[in-house]
């Protein structure tokens, strides 16, 4: 089926219930189609049980969805359900890949490099390691077009070599809304064996992601920017780092001998302790086989990048765009602070987000005090962007 | 919010400075990095002049600067037991609005600098 705008939009009870508003901060969170809020329902309503324990029929209905739901998730990146493992969220899963590296892969003297665009997310894990491990934590420097610069990553490795033993990126930039080139990354890692990390938080929903293709080591994301439900992410590392890794999570369920000798489950298992979020999980591969059944949205979606940031660089106010055309779009404007540029379009009914987005380093080196932000999802509107642009003109009494 | 008042006291603040050998008061938003410093000389337990900077919203500059009026011969102790609603009352803000942390930077900032004496 063609993409259908209208049709599209009818999905999301949210945005069928309030058609006036105008939502631009899908990369905060998206909303919910209901076929994702429908499959958790179902779930509560007519296979509740915990999974992985009982022997009844009901229970079993239980497993079957959870082994589905990894399996779903699974496929929408193009790895091995056995390779995919459900965590709270993408933060959630650069923690304990960076507390796993601590203790299990990292040594004194090491060197862990990340990016001058990451998200505090993908800062906090690895500077926290620092108090208790002495390693160096390099930053990559961006280019000319605000992609990571990979003459800065060989000439780290020219100076570091193999002491490099983990880099830690995100996909796509959450202020930029650039994306970066992971694959020429993971070729240069390659070669003096250092990890790599993806935080595929922002670019899940927007880009066809396949893992085997950009060779990452470890690829994290969240349901809830991705049209499935809060609580629930997703860690997928190839299969043979994650068998020779240690869970950091130890509970019930993720083992099968406690006695003398303790011996975790096979993967995925042993990287799930406790009872999991059953249904949030359920919902997010929804959410996976409902993006993927929907033809012609990256064209759309591009269609529609290039739609505001051509009529944003055409607006004649003060508004200076930080980077290119993007689902993401920040701005900043001449004697406006943020906060008020965001007040002032939420009087409108349009939302967007203002601030620094989580990440601080970067507005630091950009030299700017926050900045306002623009993000697409896939029921967003030319007329949305229309709204949008229309809503500069109040902000005209600031200057 | 009265934003013609906000707005036109965020263009052109009336209390913007420093005053010398003052009391000295800071608070910062870490949310958005927005940073009011401000200055303060009491006589008597009473607020004689004050004066701020630093960089804000709209509302965080416009509340700052109608406080520093309305301090003015106001008994210290007074101005130390001024409630967050005192500052919505100025600018017609209504408290369960998302900036209510814009509109008192400047208050927590002048409490600071009474307090550096108490």
């Amino acid at each position: 089926m063609s993409f259908d705008i209208n049709q599209i939009k009818n999905q999301f009870p949210l945005l069928k219930g309030n058609p006036d508003l105008v939502y631009l901060d899908s990369a905060s969170t998206t909303h919910k189609p209901k076929v994702v809020l429908n499959a958790m329902n179902d779930f509560y309503i007519s296979s509740n049980a915990n999974v992985h324990r009982g022997l009844y029929d009901l229970s079993h209905k239980a497993d079957t969805s959870w082994i589905d739901a990894h399996r779903k998730v699974a496929q929408f990146i193009n790895a091995l359900p056995e390779e995919v493992f459900f965590v709270k969220n993408a933060t959630e899963g650069i923690n304990w890949f960076a507390q796993t590296a601590r203790d299990q892969i990292l040594k004194e003297g090491d060197v862990v490099v990340i990016t001058q665009m990451e998200h505090h997310s993908n800062i906090l894990p690895w500077s926290a390691i620092q108090q208790r491990l002495d390693i160096q934590l390099e930053r990559l420097m961006l280019n000319k077009d605000s992609r990571v610069d990979l003459d800065h990553l060989t000439e780290l490795f020219g100076k570091y070599g193999e002491r490099i033993k983990i880099i830690s990126l995100a996909h796509m930039s959450n202020v930029l809304g650039v994306t970066n080139d992971v694959k020429s990354i993971t070729k240069l890692a390659r070669k003096y064996g250092a990890m790599v990390l993806v935080d595929g938080t922002q670019s899940v929903a927007h880009l066809s992601v396949d893992v085997k293709e950009l060779d990452c080591d470890i690829f994290v994301f969240s349901g809830h920017k991705m049209y499935g439900p809060t609580g629930i992410g997703v860690v997928y590392g190839k299969r043979n780092i994650l068998e020779n890794l240690d869970p950091v999570w130890q509970g019930g369920e993720m083992v099968d001998n406690v006695s003398e000798n303790v011996v975790f489950k096979n993967l995925p298992w042993k990287f799930e302790a406790g009872t999991p979020n059953i249904a949030g999980g359920i919902g997010l591969a929804k959410a996976a086989e409902w993006l993927n059944s929907i033809e012609g949205r990256f064209e759309y979606e591009k269609e529609l990048s290039n739609y505001l940031y051509l009529a944003i660089s055409k607006h004649p106010s003060s508004v200076k765009v930080l980077s290119q055309p993007s689902s993401i779009l920040s701005f900043v404007m001449d004697g406006v602070h943020a906060h008020d540029i965001a007040s002032e379009f939420n009087e409108l009914g349009i939302c967007i987000r203002s601030g620094y987005h989580c990440a601080q380093p970067l507005h630091e080196k950009l030299k700017i005090k926050g900045s306002a932000r623009v993000s697409l999802g896939i029921y967003n509107t030319k007329g949305d962007v229309d709204k949008f642009i229309q809503g500069l003109d109040q902000l005209k009494r600031y200057e | 919010m009265n934003k013609d008042l906000v707005i036109s006291r965020y263009k052109n603040p009336k209390n913007f400075g420093v005053i010398k050998d003052s009391l000295v008061g800071e608070s910062v938003n870490y949310s958005c990095g927005d940073e009011i410093k401000v200055s303060i000389k009491q006589t008597d337990g009473e607020v004689k002049e004050c004066k701020f900077n630093g960089t804000g919203c709209s509302i965080c500059i416009a509340s700052t600067d109608l406080l520093l009026d309305s301090i003015k011969n106001k008994k210290t102790n007074e101005v130390l037991n001024l409630p967050n609603s005192y500052i919505f009352n100025l600018i017609g803000m209504e408290s369960e609005s998302a900036r209510w942390r814009c509109a008192t930077l400047g208050l927590e900032a002048v409490k600071s600098a009474l307090h550096s004496v108490k």
